[in-house]
């Protein structure tokens, strides 16, 4: 990991591209944020957390071709780096952690 | 129902609003959006777009975007891969570049690095200038030992004051015992040296009484004679015949003085500093105190002590460092004259290949200005250019350098240069940064250019005939500077010429010399070593191919040592001669040395027979000190000169010798012969005075001068055989022959003109590089138009010479330069190093004509090349 922090959204962010596999570009990270989540995500956002991602080293992309849906414009494909999935792993796991922590407590409090 | 397409003005703000790489995608992801939104029936479906179109114009400007955005790693890399393009493109600029680098570097680091190894063993002490070497501060007596004068010992300006003499030793108790090199040194000389040992310990002040049988060995003897023996400590060996104790190993680089492998206390055996006990002094700087403030001390205690002691010398004060390393300073710095001139010249010629091309890379850099590179981009271009180029000239260098330098070691003498040669890291980095700049600065010329691009962009056209000049003006520095070097070398070559020629003052080269050392527990007195010296003479003058036999204190280049007495005319008053000048050496010898030697009488006869005995009265001179005192060589035959030679001698051998009044130092010169140079060519040695070597036979080391009809070189053999049959315990060491003498002389002066010479051959190359670089560019630059003359029926041969000429033209005016700045070199030099020639004209003369034919033969195959241009491709412009 670079050290540096991963935000809320970026987490989500790495989490679609992750999840759509070599599905993943902007379009595509959008509409699956938007319907997991039920609220509205700019494209200037996902990209914002795609570009922060790349730089932290998180994700790679590449230019892939277009279908005639966009008039046959290129598209950015992002795939997930290793490290990528190493950081979700790590995450996943601090969060279990703090999670069992908190279903202990009350527990704690009424002996 | 909303329209098909997305709103036009929106694609269009994205389109000129974000960066060029991401427009495409933007616009296809806005436009799939729009399809999928409609597909879904989606009512807020501007909204949405706009949102969306507005969040990623945002996003766009917020962030930097990659381009602009400085990215070290990744623009490095392309221009490496620039760089190495246009090393592939070009291949004999770059090629030309790099040898350029690779000869120029090579050759400093090479030939200095060797220079300093020869010249300037490292010090292997603790801040070596902090240490002072007090040679005539005499010594005192205290509690019936040798120990360091105690008003010098008292000074608070010093922190520790040692004391030390040297001379050799025999070590060994069976067999033939061995010559070693030795000192004999106070308890305090380690600590004020800064000397701790490898094993064991250094002498305590116990161990200073004048009994004390121990001492201290050094690394190479303990690991070469005694197969690095961990039981070493406590061990017992024989030194001259005695029993001595070893206490501890020193570490190799200790050797300090002269070279020693063991150390004894000061006075545990007189015989090791042969016939003289000088011992000198070394003092460690108190924290604070400066040298000018302890060599005041030292001046002032002296005074006094000179005051109760009339006829003391004053004590010669110098820095540790300036005495190991001043002998050899004026060589180093002329060596670091030509290394700098060498650099000036590769860079010189870096310079003039990289301005050859500034007119192709000012259009490149300009068109890369225009498409909008900035001037710091650019700059970083051409940085990495330096870098690489550098870099790879450094290799080149290095690699060079270590392979000149394996080849250099192979050759010379191993007791000049011991196996050990690395490059010495901060002559690589001053070479390194000095090429760096120096191509830095010249490549940063096309960028100043670019500054102008539009302008140039717009005209089509650039002037570079300012370039051209500068060129040649770097072209002319260079020739001026090989000019510089040659002379240089020229001088070199005078210089060994000269010593070459020196009167050794022995012309006999069919003899050896030997020493040996007679043990003083079987050799006590005069008449016990006066009669092995008869022994010894007669038995080895029986052996058949030997034409002379002669036995002295001292020979040339042996490692005896003989002690300075007054001389002076009988009939001046006594105390009238105490200058430095009249302190001669004496010479005992039989009558036989002579002739042994070849030592050639100027006036006067030699001894006699009969004159080899305690009661003779007579002596012989060398011409200078004959001269000195009488005016020639001539005059002094029949006069008398008072001269103590029994000064030297210790007690036990003063008896039975000159007893009498002090009339009995009068002697009477029977003879001048020819000097003799002792240790080397450059320096002239005291005025020299021979005694028949019964009137003070040498206590300790005696030379044997034998000389034969045969080869020399296979003496060594019957003479130690026959010195056996008279004592087996006398070792012969140091055989020299006579004919290898002058050699051994010169060894260091004709390694350096070696290198030298070096020196002048790389400055020649790389001459031949600058001036073909020049020459072949001025032909690319002028293919149209030598196209259009060759078309018009001008003659190619007359081209080509005109092509010559102006190698030529350059090759002059840069001679006319050198020749000025070689007087001027010359001057400045001579103020450092006193026996460097000036040097003649005629060995100017003959440089500069070795430079004109280099600078014909490297113009003349671009100069054939343009003669042969195709004047129909040259006027096309397909050459070039």
């Amino acid at each position: 990991m670079k050290g540096d922090h991963l935000g809320e959204f970026e987490e989500l962010v790495l989490l679609a591209v992750s999840g759509l596999g070599h599905a993943a570009y902007g379009v595509s990270v959008q509409a699956l944020l938007e319907r997991e989540t039920s609220r509205g995500v700019s494209l200037g956002a996902v990209y914002a957390a795609l570009d922060r991602l790349e730089t932290k080293g998180l994700l790679m992309s590449a230019i892939a071709p277009g279908a005639a849906t966009r008039g046959g414009r290129s598209r950015r494909v992002f795939t997930a780096t290793p490290m990528a999935a190493h950081t979700l792993e790590t995450l996943r796991r601090l969060r279990e952690r703090l999670y069992r922590g908190l279903a202990t407590r009350p527990a704690q409090r009424h002996t | 129902m909303a329209s098909v397409s997305p709103p036009r003005l929106g694609l269009a703000l994205v389109r000129r609003l974000l960066p060029p790489h991401r427009r495409i995608e933007a616009e296809g992801d806005l436009i799939e959006l729009w399809q999928l939104r409609r597909a879904n029936g989606r009512r807020d479906l501007r909204l949405a777009f706009w949102r969306d179109a507005g969040s990623l114009i945002v996003h766009s400007r917020v962030a930097p975007s990659r381009t602009t955005r400085f990215n070290g790693g990744r623009d490095m890399l392309q221009d490496l891969r620039y760089t190495l393009r246009m090393i592939k493109r070009q291949p004999l600029f770059a090629g030309l570049v790099i040898c350029t680098l690779t000869l120029g570097m090579a050759a400093a680091i090479a030939i200095f690095t060797v220079c300093d190894r020869v010249l300037m063993k490292p010090i292997p002490y603790p801040d070596p200038d902090r240490v002072l070497s007090v040679d005539d501060a005499g010594f005192d007596i205290v509690e019936g030992r040798i120990a360091v004068p105690v008003d010098i010992g008292s000074l608070h300006e010093f922190s520790s004051v040692g004391m030390w003499g040297s001379g050799g030793l025999n070590l060994g108790d069976e067999g033939t015992p061995l010559r070693v090199r030795a000192a004999g040194v106070s308890a305090s000389f380690f600590p004020t040296m800064g000397v701790s040992p490898l094993r064991g310990r250094v002498f305590d002040p116990s161990d200073e009484l004048a009994n004390a049988t121990v001492a201290v060995l050094g690394e190479d003897l303990w690991r070469g004679h005694f197969g690095a023996d961990p039981g070493i400590l406590g061990r017992a060996i024989r030194l001259n015949g005695r029993p001595f104790t070893i206490l501890g190993v020193l570490p190799a680089s200790a050797t300090f003085p002269d070279d020693a492998e063991i150390w004894v206390p000061t006075y545990a055996d007189r015989q090791i500093y042969g016939s003289a006990f000088k011992p000198r002094l070394v003092g460690r700087l108190a924290p604070g105190v400066r040298m000018d403030q302890a060599s005041a001390a030292i001046a002032r205690v002296s005074e006094d002590r000179r005051a109760r002691e009339s006829g003391s010398p004053a004590p010669n004060v110098t820095s540790l460092k300036d005495r190991l390393v001043g002998p050899v300073r004026p060589t180093l710095l002329f060596l670091a004259a030509l290394v700098s001139v060498l650099l000036a010249a590769t860079c010189a010629n870096v310079a003039s290949l990289v301005l050859a091309r500034v007119r192709v890379r000012a259009n490149e850099m300009m068109l890369r200005a225009a498409l909008g590179a900035s001037g710091a981009r650019l700059a970083r271009q051409v940085i990495v250019e330096c870098i690489v180029f550098a870099g790879l000239g450094a290799v080149g260098g290095m690699a060079l350098a270590l392979g000149a330098m394996r080849t250099i070691a192979a050759t010379v003498p191993e007791a000049l240069l011991s196996g050990d040669v690395s490059i010495d890291i901060r002559l690589l980095v001053v070479c390194l940064v000095v090429v760096f700049v120096t191509a830095l600065l010249f490549s940063l010329v096309p960028v100043l250019f670019s500054a102008r691009a539009a302008v140039v962009l717009r005209e089509g056209v650039t002037n570079t005939a300012r370039l051209g000049w500068m060129r040649g003006t770097l072209v002319v520095i260079q020739i001026a500077a090989a000019l510089v070097l040659l002379t240089g070398v020229s001088a070199a070559i005078g210089v060994v010429a000269r010593l070459a020629r020196v009167d050794l003052g022995f012309t006999n080269d069919q003899a050896a010399v030997f020493d040996l050392t007679l043990p003083r527990s079987r050799y006590a007195d005069a008449s016990s070593t006066s009669r092995v010296a008869g022994d010894l003479e007669r038995a080895v003058a029986q052996l058949p191919s030997v034409t002379a036999v002669g036995l002295a204190n001292l020979a040339p280049a042996t490692t005896a040592i003989a002690l300075g007495v007054p001389l002076t005319r009988a009939d001046e008053l006594p105390g009238s001669s105490r200058r430095a000048d009249r302190v001669a050496l004496i010479f005992d010898v039989t009558p036989g040395y002579f002739k042994a030697l070849g030592i050639p009488l100027v006036a006067g006869r030699t001894f006699s027979a009969d004159e080899n005995r305690p009661s003779a009265r007579v002596v012989m001179l060398a011409e200078s000190a004959a001269t000195l005192l009488w005016g020639s060589a001539q005059a002094a035959v029949g006069h008398q000169v008072r001269c103590p030679v029994t000064l030297h001698l210790p007690t036990a051998f003063k008896k039975g010798l000159l007893s009498g009044p002090s009339n009995d130092d009068v002697f009477e010169v029977v003879g001048v012969v020819r000097d003799v140079r002792l240790r080397g060519l450059t320096t002239n040695g005291s005025p020299q005075v021979y005694a028949p070597l019964a009137v003070a036979p040498p206590p300790g080391t005696i030379v044997l001068a034998v000389a034969t009809s045969g080869d020399p070189a296979t003496l060594f053999g019957p003479v130690q055989q026959q010195i056996n049959g008279i004592d087996p315990d006398l070792p012969l060491y140091n055989r020299l022959l006579m004919r290898d003498l002058r050699g051994r002389f010169l060894a260091k002066q004709r390694l350096t003109l070696a290198l030298a010479g070096a020196f002048g051959l790389v400055a020649l190359a790389l001459c031949a590089i600058a001036i073909y670089g020049v020459i072949s560019q001025l032909v690319s630059q002028r293919t149209r138009e030598i196209g259009i003359r060759l078309a018009l029926g001008a003659n190619p041969s007359r081209l080509q010479r005109g092509m010559v000429g102006s190698s030529l033209k350059l090759a002059a005016v840069g001679i006319a330069a050198g020749a000025g700045a070689a007087a001027g070199a010359a001057r400045l030099i001579a103020g450092f190093v006193p026996d460097l020639d000036r040097p003649s004209l005629a060995a100017i003369a003959l440089d500069a004509g070795l430079l004109v034919l280099v600078a014909v033969v490297a113009a003349w195959t671009p100069a054939r090349r343009a003669a042969h241009v195709d004047p129909l491709q040259a006027v096309r412009g397909d050459v070039g």
